[in-house]
């Protein structure tokens, strides 16, 4: 039988990873994503600047790194019997307890409902890179022009310069082929090897494009619009904001989204490991590159650049615009105005691209896995059937947009799936596969001893951090109510669970039947 | 007061407080501070990972798997707890 299928009886071999720095820069290209270069700047600048980093860097040690070696435990654990996904990882891990494999299907959805608006998202910075080769975006003078130009290109609006989808849905063909033909090349040819080439190629573009804001000269009208200013602005810390507590649950929600930590895909790529790999270095890497590209590129590029072009004022309500606003308006009209600009403008939008590309492909795995691995499909089939529930599923994104479909799968699917999903891996980790085991599993094969304090971290703080995270967003969404309600909701949970325990653990006396 | 109020307050407490006058010294402590330990971390781990590249495909003799005897405890299937 499938579900009790132990490692020497696994239908056929699956497949593994080449090398050790192609896992790692996998892991790390499926986090690196367009939040790194767009979302966390603009967190940082409306949560006290430099003292954003404060909460930040308390989250990354608390949550995003021990999440991390969960999900890579967790995932090659599952590995070793035949399973790339959550429903059957949680399966093995579980002692193939029910429950948690329909628990898994979490693992599943979070990914597919992320990849249905991800992958439209992502074709519009390939869309924009086209245009900036093209001299179209050079044309654009005002805000006003690059708002009805995106407006436009969405199919929002019919304007002056697109009267409808249909290039929009042109690139949107291209990037759908371009990612599901990488993931149909395998592990090893497709996903691999893309990221072997993407990851350094995007450190490099990251490196050029804040050498090129590094150097900007401030206006001649405004000489105090300088770089420093720009830095100054998101670094200068503002430490009232620390008392707040939305700071430290924005920079906490920040690193579980910036990580990929939660989605499933870690758990994926790490079921591709050999049962002896390395997973505690390999963890790490992963999060310290993330942090790298998130913190120093990110960092450095759109409010520095923004400033200097716009002002402080200025930049104060560019970054309440949102990150669509700060990568289709701001930054090309940025780029319009400087030397060279149209190179820059398509470096920037190829370095959006890039990392949305390596993202999108691991999105698409726990899918593929799950088809393959537990309904013995062949590559070929796993990919054509998950490309057409994509390709559906996408259209909603693509023609809902105006509706609000994209915000609705960006809820379910990256925000509140995500916490949940965490949580629950949390909990199978540290409670039910045992703290001790899972332990002994993060250090089978580990080239570094993790710090002994981590082992209560995982079991006790990480746990009750993603709590917290979880009843923030409810408060945010649901008001005070729905945090109740959903407090109420994980206090039975949790009494049905002790319940459980006691039953199990603790035989009761006989009652005799009359 | 809600979320978004929070954020216009903070943004104008962060206009106010950071005027276009370059990096303050607190402000490049955290940036120097954040940027370091990122880069040391970054460099420690990949240093450790390309320092071992040439142990990758070694395969230890313990690591070849074998069938257990068809009498031997179903400790290969997934561990019941």
């Amino acid at each position: 039988m499938a579900s009790k299928s132990a490692p020497s009886s696994a239908p056929g071999p699956r497949p593994a990873w080449a090398s050790r720095i192609g896992v790692v820069l996998a892991v790390a290209g499926s986090a690196v994503g367009l939040g790194n270069f767009l979302r966390f700047p603009v967190q940082a600048a409306q949560n006290g600047g430099g003292a954003f980093m404060i909460p930040y860097v308390v989250a990354v040690l608390l949550l995003g790194i021990p999440l991390m070696w969960v999900e890579w435990a967790l995932g090659r654990f599952g590995g070793r019997y035949s399973h790339g996904s959550a429903p059957g990882i949680f399966d093995a891990v579980s002692g193939r307890r029910g429950v948690f494999k329909y628990l898994g299907a979490i693992g599943l959805l979070g990914p597919l409902l992320i990849m249905f608006y991800y992958v439209f998202i992502e074709s519009w910075t390939l869309g924009y890179a086209w245009f900036s080769l093209t001299g179209d975006l050079e044309t654009l003078k005002t805000p006003e022009h690059f708002k009805a130009f995106l407006k436009g290109y969405q199919g929002l609006e019919s304007n002056e310069y697109f009267n409808g989808i249909g290039p929009a849905y042109v690139f949107y063909l291209i990037t759908f082929a371009a990612n599901f033909g990488i993931v149909y090349l395998g592990l090893t040819r497709g996903i691999e090897r893309v990221n072997k080439i993407a990851m350094p190629l995007l450190a490099v573009l990251g490196i050029i494009l804040t050498i090129r804001v590094f150097t900007l000269s401030a206006p001649a009208a405004h000489p105090e619009w300088t770089v420093g200013a720009g830095m100054g602005f998101l670094w200068n810390p503002d430490f009232q904001a620390l008392k707040n507590p939305t700071t430290w649950l924005k920079a906490a929600g920040q690193v579980l989204f910036t990580l990929s930590v939660g989605i499933g895909v870690i758990l994926t790529y790490a079921s591709y490991l050999k049962p002896k790999d390395d997973i505690a270095l390999s963890g790490l890497t992963a999060a310290a590159t993330n942090t790298f590209f998130e913190v120093i590129i990110g960092g450095s590029l759109v409010i520095t650049a923004a400033v200097v072009f716009f002002g402080p004022a200025d930049a104060v309500s560019i970054a309440q615009s949102g990150a669509f606003n700060l990568g289709f308006v701001t930054m090309p009209q940025i780029f319009s105005g400087m030397a060279a600009g149209p190179v820059f403008c398509f470096l920037w939008f190829a370095l959006l691209f890039i990392a949305g590309v390596t993202s999108s492909i691991s999105l698409l795995q726990p899918a593929v896995s799950f088809l393959e691995d537990e309904f013995h499909l062949t590559r070929r089939r796993a990919v054509a059937v998950t490309a057409w529930v994509c390709f559906l599923m996408s259209q909603l994104a693509i023609f809902g947009l105006k509706d609000g479909a994209v915000d609705i799968l960006d809820f379910w699917g990256g925000t509140l799936a995500l916490v949940v999903f965490a949580l629950i891996e949390l909990i199978l980790f540290g409670w039910v596969f045992g703290i001790d085991r899972g332990w002994n599993e993060l250090h089978l094969g580990a080239e570094i001893r993790i710090p002994a304090f981590y082992k209560g971290v995982i079991q006790y703080v990480t746990p009750t951090y993603v709590l917290i995270i979880l009843g923030g967003f409810a408060y945010d969404q649901w008001g005070a109510a729905g945090a109740t309600r959903l407090s109420i909701a994980v206090l039975l949970g949790g009494l049905c669970w002790l319940i459980h325990y006691s039953w199990k653990n603790h035989p009761k006396q006989e009652v005799p039947r009359q | 007061m809600n979320s978004s109020e929070v954020t216009t307050t903070v943004l104008a407490a962060a206009q106010t407080a950071a005027p276009a006058a370059g990096m303050t010294t607190s402000g490049w402590f955290l940036l120097l501070a954040s940027w370091a330990a990122i880069v040391g971390v970054c460099v420690f781990c990949f240093w450790r990972i390309f320092s071992r590249r040439g142990e990758e495909h070694l395969v230890a003799p313990l690591e070849i798997e074998t069938e257990p005897p068809p009498d031997a405890p179903r400790d290969a299937d997934a561990p019941r707890l």
